[in-house]
Parts: structure tokens; C-alpha cells; sequence
């Protein structure tokens, strides 16, 4: 895998980019962490809203994301990756927290289905298809958090693979699946 | 050709890096993608602002002297340390057994004291005999009973980090197995429909 090295003290714009070791925190100290927040917010809001399916709780997984990136943000060796990749991480962990707590929830009130209020809104973006937002919902979670992460944010193979604790195959595969299986369903719907 | 063709992950990979597509089934893949990016969708601005003026907020404060990791280093020398202590403590105050010469002595009465000796002197000189027997002083009691105690506390200490080193690989693993289960990529968790 090819890693580019970005320059000292520039944001670097290739979102597999390992900053170079200037960008570190202990270098530059917390005001990069504002910088980090601008940087990527939108794409582990995005990335969140894939893996949750839901808006508001994709905007409080964010923030916890980020409030948990900053106390540990002495910590971030950039060396060892991109801070996209190890916000996802950090992001990725919250959202099973989130899904777990939301299974005890509707475990209790024994309701797994969503209303249909919650079905006509948009979640995924805006500016998609109605076809693809359906066929988004569709995927399963784990799906749609490939997608995110690789389509999306533009992450490649293996650092996805790491975030998602699997390996690159499986990572391929679960991506491929996921496109197809969206395909089919978009077919259907146009159909 | 169906929608639903099959592409290679190599290729795959080249069209999310952006070739181009060679046949209808990857031409609509290739769209797929592009509506995907197309779409826009940005973190609302009260979580922007408010994240980015705990950021600076977070910079003026005055970061703790020592990180999680410090603190750890710093805690298992204070524990060992403690351990020691303890350990030390314990070897003063507990009742250290007598010396073996000694005990066997008051099982058996003096036999060597002649009989014209007074019993206060018997005493005296039982007393006196004991203390070079074994090379056993009292420093050396403490320092045995301390390591035993010591040694206590290691089999202790010992067997919960082999229980916790047992445990962690399997809460790991059971952790992960929920997680498949709640994200949906085990059957099970297909079944539980979380999102759908």
C-alpha cells in the first residue's frame, strides 16, 4: 500500500495520508485537534448516519466520537494512521455501544419495528434517489458501514479492515455484497 | 446481462479509485458509486460549532501532568511497593513460631541444668541456649514470616491475573460475536432486524 506522507503542519487533504510527524499532537498541541474536528466531522457524521440509520442519534454518536477523540487525542499516534481512520474507530465503537443500548431498549418495549413516520424521511442524504435511500435501508448495518467507509469517506482496503477488526478479503467481499445486494433492490424498486 | 452481475473485487477496487468502467454490468456499479458520493450530506452547524469551541475551550485547560498510561507505570511500583510494606508489617506483629530447639526444649525439661540449680536459673539459662540455635534471631523470624506472607500475596495476585488473562480472550471474543449480531453480519443478527 502506497502512504503518503503529508507535509508539516498542512491538513492534508488525502484522507489515507499518515500525517507527517510535525502534525503530531504533542508537536503541535490541542488547537490541531480543532483542526482535525473541521477537517472531519462531515465524514464521521456521514459514516455514522450509514451505520445507525438515524440522524439524531448519528449527531450524538458524533459528538461523543469527537469529545472521546479529544481527551485521548495526546495519545494519536499518527504514525500508526490517518486520524480519519482512527476517528472511524473511535466512532466505530460508540455506534456498538449505541445498537447494543438500543437493543436492551427495544428489547423492553418488545417493538423492533420503526414508525412509519421514520420510514418516509430522508436519512442517508440528500440528493439520493428514492430508489437508493430505500435500497440503503435495506442493507443490514454492517453493510452499510462498508459502503460508508469505503465509498464514502474514500478509506482504503486494509485501513477499513482494521476499524472493522476483519480481514481485507473479508472487507472486499462484505463491499461487493453490499453494492450488489443495493443494485438488485434499486432494480426491483425501478421495476 | 442482469443487474446483479458479478465483478471481481479487483475490479472493484479500480472503480472506486476511479477507472473506467469496461462493460454495462460495471458502467451501472460505476454510477452506483457516483450517485453514493453525489449525495450531500454535512454535520449540522450547532455540532460543529459546539465541537469545535470545545476544542478550543479543551486547549486553554490545563492538561493533566500525567496520561492514563503514567498513571499505570506509576501504580505498579506503588503496589509492589505496598505489597512489600504490608508484608514487612505483617512479619513484625504476627506470632512468629519458636525456634524448633526451643520448643522441643520446653516439651522435654532441661535435663543438662544440674539439680542444684535454682528454676529461675534453669530459665536464664534455656534462654540463653536458644537464642544460637538455628542461627534463628528474631530478624530472621520476620524476614521469614514476611515472605510468607509475600509469597501469599503473589499466589493470590497471581491467580486473578491468570483468571483475568483467561477471561479477557473470551469476553473478547464474545464481544465480537454480539457485535456481528448487532451490526448484522451473522444470521442471527439478520433475524433480530434491528434496522429494517
Amino acid at each position: 500500500m502506497d502512504v503518503t506522507i503529508g507535509r508539516p503542519g498542512v491538513v492534508s487533504k488525502d484522507v489515507n495520508a499518515v500525517p507527517a510527524p510535525l502534525d503530531a499532537p504533542a508537536a503541535v498541541g490541542a488547537p490541531a485537534f480543532a483542526d482535525v474536528v473541521a477537517e472531519h466531522l462531515d465524514a464521521v457524521y456521514r459514516y455514522l448516519v450509514y451505520l445507525t440509520g438515524d440522524r439524531s442519534a448519528a449527531e450524538d454518536l458524533a459528538a461523543e466520537t469527537f469529545e472521546k477523540a479529544f481527551r485521548s487525542w495526546r495519545r494519536f499516534d499518527p504514525r500508526r494512521g490517518a486520524p480519519r481512520a482512527w476517528l472511524c474507530r473511535i466512532a466505530h465503537s460508540q455506534a456498538v455501544d449505541w445498537f447494543r443500548a438500543e437493543a436492551r431498549r427495544r428489547k423492553r418495549e418488545q417493538s423492533y419495528l420503526r414508525d412509519a413516520s421514520d420510514l418516509d424521511e430522508v436519512v442517508f442524504s440528500d440528493g439520493l434517489s428514492p430508489a437508493l435511500e430505500y435500497a440503503l435501508r435495506k442493507l443490514s448495518p454492517a453493510e452499510r458501514e462498508v459502503v460508508a467507509l469505503r465509498v464514502l469517506l474514500e478509506l482504503d482496503g486494509p485501513t477499513v479492515a482494521r476499524v472493522l477488526g476483519i480481514s481485507a478479503t473479508a472487507c472486499s467481499t462484505r463491499l461487493s455484497r453490499a453494492l450488489k445486494r443495493l443494485e438488485e433492490t434499486m432494480s426491483d424498486v425501478r421495476n | 446481462m442482469s443487474a446483479t452481475d458479478t465483478i471481481g473485487i479487483e475490479r472493484l477496487e479500480a472503480l472506486l479509485a476511479g477507472a473506467e468502467p469496461g462493460t454495462p454490468a460495471e458502467a451501472r456499479r460505476a454510477a452506483l458509486v457516483a450517485e453514493l458520493r453525489g449525495g450531500a450530506l454535512r454535520a449540522p452547524e450547532v455540532l460543529r460549532s459546539r465541537l469545535l469551541a470545545r476544542a478550543t475551550a479543551g486547549a486553554r485547560r490545563r492538561q493533566p501532568l500525567l496520561g492514563s498510561r503514567g498513571r499505570a507505570l506509576l501504580l505498579v511500583p506503588a503496589v509492589l511497593a505496598l505489597a512489600l510494606l504490608v508484608a514487612g508489617v505483617y512479619g513484625i506483629v504476627s506470632p512468629s513460631p519458636r525456634p524448633a530447639a526451643v520448643t522441643a526444649e520446653k516439651a522435654a525439661p532441661s535435663v543438662e541444668a544440674p539439680a542444684s540449680t535454682s528454676p529461675a536459673l534453669g530459665v536464664s539459662s534455656r534462654a540463653k541456649q536458644a537464642q544460637p540455635v538455628g542461627g534463628s534471631s528474631r530478624t530472621s523470624r520476620v524476614l521469614r514470616s514476611a515472605a510468607g506472607f509475600l509469597a501469599l500475596e503473589g499466589l493470590v495476585v497471581g491467580s486473578v491475573l491468570v483468571l483475568a488473562g483467561l477471561a479477557l480472550p473470551l469476553a473478547r471474543v464474545r464481544s465480537r460475536r454480539e457485535e456481528r449480531r448487532l451490526l448484522g453480519t451473522s444470521p442471527a443478527g439478520r433475524r433480530g432486524d434491528l434496522m429494517e
